[in-house]
């Protein structure tokens, strides 16, 4: 079996914005649906949720959510079918905490994944639908921009990487 | 850009049964519905907002339906009502991307909203079985639109109403009536709605909402009364359910055999085509048709090999690269220090096995030394999987920040750039396809040969009844996953109703932190709400010139200089050296209509919103060259203009509809027989009728009882 530490961890984004993960993902949530790339460019909710974990990251935003506010869509499970993404989670969290043994603590890395995501998954549905487009033409506009646009500097200044392994 | 194309009318009102089309012309943009007064006009009016916006559009007193359906029913012969309306339009979008390179989508759209009446004896009733459906029109048939409300109110917000569907005689209410704080606010809303600055105002309705959902939910946990309901409800689900399962096997089974005739018709035609010299054009058809089959495909797969690109690797790295650079540096430090990968473990592994420590001392079996070296081993394996995945790590790390480095100049947003350029030339091909196979087709029905011709036309036949089949099957498998849906959420109530008390406190308290929030933002709005407004005023007073400046005398005298929007959203007149004047008072009621015109219009032109102005009676208490001036500047500012008037307000605008109108048509009330009409209506109950006349023109339907309207008119040939 794949390395996977998050397999037992929920994936969440904001409860306003669960309704948009149907929308504009392939996976049908009506019997008969007939979906399309232009209207539901995500194939799977996961991707839409990474992507708005990577905008939130590069925006540097993060929002904590709690209870009702946030709503689980899938586990971690579904990441092992994309290994790729479990590595650049844990790259992300040691590149954000300055802490390299934080992936000893995979709960904490989906935390500060889910809360990239809460800051990003609003930007990305705006993404999609601001423009006269098609929301796969308005996304691929958007985030175009977004590569020209400079990402937020991170914060070295934090405390610096220090061993919190477990003895 | 949307604009309307057709729309149906089903016991809406009078309008019992009525199709009309409108002009898509981007040349004669008009499209003029000619009725008299109780006609049907404010009725169509109504009519067509109601299936763009629903109940909302029909200004109901809460609790008090008005009635949609015919007011003479005879309920005892039919006690319920089927009410319908349906609308095509065509939305059209372009993306363009910075590199020039761009896609554009044309889609047509047919929303049908649809509701069942029942009729009692107070002249009201009950309205039950509210329906919205939006279908994408594709030549391969009809797909319902999954969200239809949410997408209708993305291509036509509801706070675009009153703009663009907008009744002549209340469009003066903009100015003259009421206080002036609601004169202000609707100027003020009008501009938010049309600038998109209503998201927070939908914010905060979506807060108002939630808060009115959760009074609901604490109210409906009434002891005894909640299990009744649910039971009741439940054994209605039970009864819809079979229903919708014997119109989805209808259905099916129906389009088994059109499928089946549909081959039959091919056969038949390329049998027939298959004699003499039609063999040439029989293998072109085929061929442009295989063209066209794999333009549609090539172009669906590049749309998704495109929308893949979202799932990609590359993009996750591209935007994550100063976390990725960053942890590079941070594992590589590790590393530096020999922290990573672990060695230590494997030498006092082979001391143990040894029996002898790096030391010298004796590690032999059943010496504290050697517990104490095993206990040491022991702990460290603990960590050594933490220290393994940092190893792993670190050289994936800086094989991604080294990858990095080259992905910035061909990485993903390239990609992208590719992706879409194929896209676009794919469009072209595809359209090149479409022209040529509609060419064929169209050299195909030419052909002399009846057998062929008659055959084509009942193959299409065939084609537009298994379009309706696949849409009855999709609306009943819809139907059924709806309804057993709500069966297992009604089960669920119970529990949820227990629990939502507590819920509902907290709810409340984090609204009310959002309505806050909303307070901030819209200060924000404000700012920049205001720059937009100037713009809005500024056009507005060069249409409003435009209209009113053609009445010579009033140009002479010049009483009316200017007008403009102030800060405070008061629309303003002022006459020489800057004297405000009071618009009840010192404006007639052309100049009072062409200002709230001129407004509407210079709204939509500052916006860039293109999409269709209905109205109706535009030009009441107008006339001469006012009246000319106002439909000019509306036909000429205009995307698409719909206008509903009567015979009276065409009379001297009769040439400008000539240039202008692609479509005019005609309303009658069969009521208006024998007062006003001449000739018995083809129908004995109450109705609208249409015909296609002119607005030069009667005929039996239409021609008006002693009127001297008449005698300007001439008979439309049978």
């Amino acid at each position: 079996m794949s390395y996977n530490p998050f397999q037992a961890l929920d994936l969440k984004v904001p409860s306003e914005f669960h309704e948009d993960l149907t929308r504009f993902s392939r996976t049908q949530s009506v019997a008969g649906e007939k979906k399309n790339p232009l209207d539901n460019p995500f194939d799977r909710y996961v991707d839409l949720w990474m992507l708005g974990v990577c905008v939130g990251a590069r925006a540097g935003r993060t929002v904590e959510l709690k209870g009702p506010a946030s709503r689980t869509f899938v586990t971690g499970v579904v990441l092992a079918t994309d290994p790729d993404r479990i590595e650049l989670l844990e790259l992300l969290a040691v590149g954000h905490t300055g802490d390299p043994y934080i992936v000893a603590e995979p709960r904490r890395v989906i935390d500060l994944a889910n809360g990239f995501a809460a800051a990003g998954v609003p930007s990305v549905v705006e993404m999609l639908k601001d423009g006269r487009g098609r929301p796969l033409w308005n996304l691929t506009e958007a985030v175009l921009d977004e590569f020209e646009r400079e990402p937020e500097p991170l914060d070295t200044g934090a405390a610096p990487a220090k061993a919190s392994k477990k003895k | 850009m949307l604009k309307l194309r057709r729309a149906r009318f089903s016991n809406f009102r009078l309008l019992r049964d009525v199709e009309l089309s409108f002009s898509a012309d981007d040349k004669k943009r008009l499209t003029v519905i000619r009725a008299e007064n109780e006609s049907g006009k404010t009725t169509m009016l109504t009519a067509l907002q109601w299936a763009f916006f629903g109940d909302e559009a029909l200004d109901e007193a809460p609790g008090r339906p008005t009635r949609l359906y015919p007011i003479d029913w005879d309920a005892t012969a039919q006690p319920t009502v089927p009410v319908s309306v349906e609308v095509e339009f065509d939305y059209t979008s372009e993306t363009t991307l910075k590199d020039g390179s761009s896609v554009r989508s044309e889609e047509t759209f047919l929303i049908r909203r649809s509701c069942t009446e029942h009729p009692n004896e107070d002249g009201a009733g009950a309205r039950t079985n509210n329906n919205l459906m939006l279908y994408r029109l594709e030549s391969k048939g009809d797909e319902p639109v999954a969200n239809p409300k949410v997408e209708l109110e993305d291509k036509f917000p509801l706070g675009l109403r009153e703009l663009f569907f907008t009744d002549g005689d209340r469009a003066q209410t903009w100015i003259e009536v009421g206080t002036q704080g609601v004169k202000r606010a609707r100027v003020q809303n009008a501009i938010r709605s049309l600038l998109g600055l209503d998201l927070i105002e939908k914010a905060q309705d979506h807060v108002k909402e939630t808060l009115k959902s959760f009074n609901r939910e604490l109210k409906s946990i009434g002891p005894n009364t909640e299990a009744g309901k649910l039971g009741d409800r439940l054994a209605e689900i039970e009864v819809e359910l079979a229903e919708a399962e014997k119109a989805k096997g209808d259905a099916t089974e129906a389009l088994g055999r059109i499928e089946e005739q549909i081959q039959d018709y091919d056969n038949r035609i390329g049998e027939a085509l298959r004699q003499g010299d039609r063999d040439e054009l029989q293998r072109q058809v085929s061929s442009a048709n295989d063209q066209l089959k794999s333009a549609e495909r090539t172009e669906v797969q590049l749309q998704r090999q495109h929308s893949d690109l979202f799932k990609d690797t590359s993009l996750a790295l591209g935007l994550l690269a100063p976390h990725v650079r960053r942890a590079r540096d941070l594992l590589a430090g590790l590393k530096a220090r020999g922290t990573i990968p672990q060695k230590f473990l494997p030498i006092l592994e082979e001391a143990v096995d040894q029996g002898v420590c790096v030391c010298g001392t004796s590690l032999a079996k059943g010496t504290p030394t050697r517990k104490h070296v095993c206990d040491l081993i022991d702990e460290h394996k603990k960590v050594d999987a933490i220290v393994d995945r940092l190893t792993d790590l670190n050289v994936l790390a800086s094989r991604l920040a080294a990858s990095l480095d080259v992905e910035e100049a061909v990485g993903w947003p390239q990609r992208a750039r590719d992706s879409f350029q194929l896209v676009s030339g794919a469009q072209e091909t595809l359209r090149t396809a479409q022209e040529r196979a509609k060419e064929l087709e169209r050299q195909l029905e030419g052909l002399p040969d009846t057998a062929v011709a008659d055959l084509t036309k009942a193959k299409k036949a065939a084609e537009e009844q298994r379009k309706i089949q696949i849409r009855s099957e999709r609306e009943a498998e819809i139907k059924i996953h709806t309804v057993e849906r709500e069966r297992t959420e009604l089960t669920k109530r119970r529990d949820q109703l227990l629990r939502s008390e507590k819920k509902y406190a907290r709810l409340r308290a984090n609204l009310r932190a959002a309505e806050d929030i909303h307070g901030v933002l819209a200060l924000t709005f404000a700012a920049i709400q205001q720059g937009k407004m100037r713009e809005v005023s500024e056009e507005m007073n060069r249409l409003f010139l435009g209209m009113i400046v053609a009445n010579t005398e009033q140009a002479q005298k010049a009483i009316i200089q200017k007008a403009e929007i102030t800060d405070d959203y008061d629309i303003v007149v002022t006459g020489p050296q800057g004297r405000r004047l009071d618009p009840d008072r010192d404006l007639n009621g052309a100049s009072r209509r062409a200002i709230t015109l001129s407004f509407i219009l210079a709204l939509t032109n500052v916006s860039g919103v293109e999409a269709p102005n209905v109205i109706d009676t535009p030009l009441g208490m107008t006339s001469g060259l006012v009246r000319q001036a106002i439909l000019r500047t509306a036909a000429e500012n205009a995307t698409q203009l719909v206008l509903f008037l009567t015979p009276a307000e065409i009379r001297d605008v009769e040439d400008l509809l000539d240039e202008y109108a692609g479509a005019v048509w005609t309303m009658s009330n069969t009521a208006h027989y024998p007062t006003m009409l001449a000739n018995e209506p083809p129908a004995a109950d109450l109705r609208v009728v249409l015909c296609q006349c002119g607005h030069r023109e009667f005929c039996s339907v239409c021609e008006r009882a002693g009127d001297e309207l008449n005698d300007r008119l001439v008979r439309r040939p049978a």
